[in-house]
């Protein structure tokens, strides 16, 4: 049985950890289902004066927020793995399995935030920001978007079997 | 959501992973190590190795 402490310790990483990931999630499908259409019917004057600017902005809180969602998690998966005496795969429970799934899912899409998008996404806004400022456009800013773009699109369709094996660690047992 | 080339191939690799994610954790149940795991892993390396290396 876990103490009051122990109650209020997890409780607190559960609510950044909703709280952070509310912010990352909510970004991406603004990313995906609302950015991306609405460039593709923007001028190219009005899209190199508004993406790198919202772009900084919201690509700030787009990553760390990632980043805060997924260390917790994780803190919060083996906080509970300790107070749970270490058990083995023989002996897990099926919220183990189902937290570690999403979590193993949820690690991969931070690696594609921080591997991916922003790897890409920092260069395509700089040479933005130097097309604004007289100097050429680099020739590779197409590909970079490209690579960017697949690794978002696989990052929503991704957070489908996350979010379900998150709600499914306490509410559904499988097995 | 358009059916473009970064939707399709964004779906397809993310249901590969997912789909590998389940059987490895359902073989980790299976053998009772956590080995499998390194399945979705490799899988996921590889979307990693495949988009960095798109041309145009």
């Amino acid at each position: 049985m876990a103490t009051d402490a122990e109650l209020a310790y997890f409780v607190a990483l559960r609510f950044v950890h909703f709280f952070a990931g509310i912010m990352w999630i909510g970004l991406l499908y603004f990313f995906n289902f609302v950015q991306v259409p609405l460039v593709k019917e923007l001028d190219a004057p009005v899209k190199q004066a508004l993406l790198p600017k919202l772009g900084r902005r919201a690509l700030f809180w787009f990553r760390w927020s990632a980043l805060v969602t997924v260390l917790v998690g994780w803190l919060y998966f083996f906080s509970r793995w300790i107070l749970d005496g270490y058990p083995n795969p023989a002996t897990m429970d099926w919220w183990y399995y189902s937290i570690l799934a999403g979590g193993l899912l949820g690690t991969f899409m931070l690696l594609n935030v921080w591997g991916v998008i922003w790897r890409y996404q920092k260069k395509i806004i700089a040479g933005m920001e130097g097309a604004l400022a007289g100097k050429p456009a680099p020739q590779e800013m197409a590909v970079w978007g490209k690579r960017a773009l697949i690794a978002s699109r696989f990052n929503t369709v991704m957070s489908v079997p996350l979010l379900f094996f998150m709600a499914a660690a306490s509410h559904l047992a499988l097995f | 959501m358009a059916w473009s080339f970064e939707f399709k191939t964004g779906l397809m690799w993310a249901v590969l992973v997912s789909i590998f994610m389940v059987v490895a954790l359902w073989l980790t149940k299976v053998v009772g190590n956590i080995a499998p795991v390194l399945i979705p892993i490799v899988v996921y390396i590889g979307f990693v190795g495949w988009v960095n290396r798109i041309k145009k």
